[in-house]
């Protein structure tokens, strides 16, 4: 085995003296080793060349670096979930309403006064929801209070005795939470499952497209065959 | 960088910066913010860092500007600056660089280069290959290893100018260049291997 390894990097790099390059040369017409190494390393280094850089617009700001990640990239993490959460909470909002209503419906037969029904879903939608939003938003980062215990500013103008009120919550509240357990935990299920389709039918697409170029190129050669025994023949 | 008769020498560029010309400072970051950007990305695997890394190395470089006695070449001394903080980086974030390797074919960026026609689709597809597999190869490597590759064979820097940046002997240079680029080799046939008979088992699957 030749072993010439800084002899053969210097050529291979051009950086041997013109003396070293004619050795060099000579020794290679003999040794099938550093043959062989020159043309692997040779082709290693082709290899090397396939790793291209992204080319961004330019890389240096100077004195004044400007963020370049776009605005909403910026939103960090938490304020993201708030607004999600601010999403949801609307939402379960809207289906705590339907569920109090239904409840001091049936309160209201017996109590008998029916301005309160009327007056609640005004009160929600606007104030109450405008208020719930601003507050989250605001609390979003520790996101302690749970957002159920807002709701409620509406519900109270209602005559409804304290015990039986705060059952009523602390079942809303119950409700609610378990809801959201269950949204989520199918959201992050879907979400994988699109996820990963969406993953499969990238793959997939990428082989087809393969595999159809050469199909294709193969029918063309086929046909251009045809043509000209076609030609022949005429 | 070409030698063109009209070009300003770095030497001379970075004696007006210290004397307080930002145009030539300017003209500095110009030539040589490509090649430097190409390091860190390269040695970091991730363009927002290496963005970062890029700024910091011409903010340092401007900040030293005095301390730069002109021992090197200024290109050799950013080069230096610009390994630096890619270590502190991954000494910070206490890890291996992560490779963005892009996973087999994305058909929309296919179809987005269909504009460049001198490129068929196999040849792309197999360029891609070949890059991923280059990456994850280059990933694995010993740092010293890498960086030896990076500047010879990204950078065109002789053996004599990498053994200066890096403080090590010139047989070092050459030992690290050697026994990376035989572990590449190795580690390319292997995914080569892999890669054709992968391609062999969907085209037979494909037909039959």
């Amino acid at each position: 085995m030749c072993d010439q390894r800084e002899r053969v990097l210097d050529y291979l790099y051009d950086e041997a003296t013109d003396a070293s390059r004619r050795d060099m040369e000579q020794h290679l017409e003999s040794c099938d080793d550093c043959g062989d190494e020159l043309r692997a390393l040779r082709s290693v280094r082709t290899d090397l060349l396939a790793w291209g850089v992204p080319n961004p617009p330019s890389v240096w700001t100077p004195f004044a670096p400007v963020p370049a990640v776009p605005w909403f990239r910026q939103v960090p993490a938490w304020a993201m979930a708030a607004a999600a959460s601010v999403m949801f909470v609307m939402g379960a909002g809207g289906g705590f309403a339907a569920y109090a209503l239904g409840a001091r419906g049936a309160l209201q037969a017996s109590a008998g006064t029916p301005p309160a029904v009327v007056a609640l879903a005004p009160g929600l939608d606007a104030e109450a929801v405008g208020a719930l939003v601003r507050r989250e938003l605001a609390s979003a980062q520790v996101n302690s209070e749970p957002p159920v215990a807002v709701v409620p500013a509406s519900v109270s103008a209602t005559r409804l005795d304290p015990a039986a009120e705060k059952r009523l919550l602390a079942r809303a509240t119950e409700l609610v939470g378990a809801s959201e357990e269950r949204q989520v935990s199918w959201v992050r299920a879907y979400l994988y499952e699109v996820g990963r389709d969406a993953e499969r039918q990238r793959r997939a697409d990428g082989q087809t497209l393969t595999v159809l170029k050469a199909q294709v190129d193969q029918l063309q050669a086929v046909l251009s065959q045809l043509v000209q025994q076609q030609m022949k023949v005429q | 960088m070409g030698k063109c008769g009209t070009m300003t020498s770095d030497e001379e560029l970075v004696a007006r910066a210290t004397a307080g010309d930002q145009d030539a400072f300017a003209q500095l970051v110009t030539r040589w913010e490509r090649p430097i950007y190409a390091l860190a990305y390269r040695t970091l695997r991730r363009e927002e860092e290496a963005r970062d890394v890029v700024q910091d190395a011409f903010l340092r470089a401007y900040r030293g500007l005095k301390e730069f006695k002109g021992e090197a070449k200024f290109s050799s001394w950013l080069y230096r600056i610009t390994l630096n903080l890619c270590r502190d980086w991954m000494r910070k974030e206490r890890r291996a660089p992560v490779a963005q390797v892009p996973e087999g074919v994305d058909p929309l960026d296919l179809a987005d280069q269909q504009a460049a026609p001198a490129e068929s689709v196999e040849d792309l597809v197999a360029r891609r290959e070949m890059s991923a597999a280059v990456q994850l190869a280059m990933a694995d490597l010993p740092e010293e290893q890498r960086t030896a590759i990076m500047l010879k064979e990204y950078h065109g820097l002789t053996f004599q100018e990498i053994a200066e940046m890096l403080d090590c002997p010139l047989s070092t240079v050459k030992t690290r260049l050697y026994q990376g680029l035989s572990v590449l080799r190795r580690r390319l046939e292997r995914q080569q291997a892999e890669a054709t008979r992968m391609r062999r088992a969907i085209w037979e699957r494909t037909l039959l």
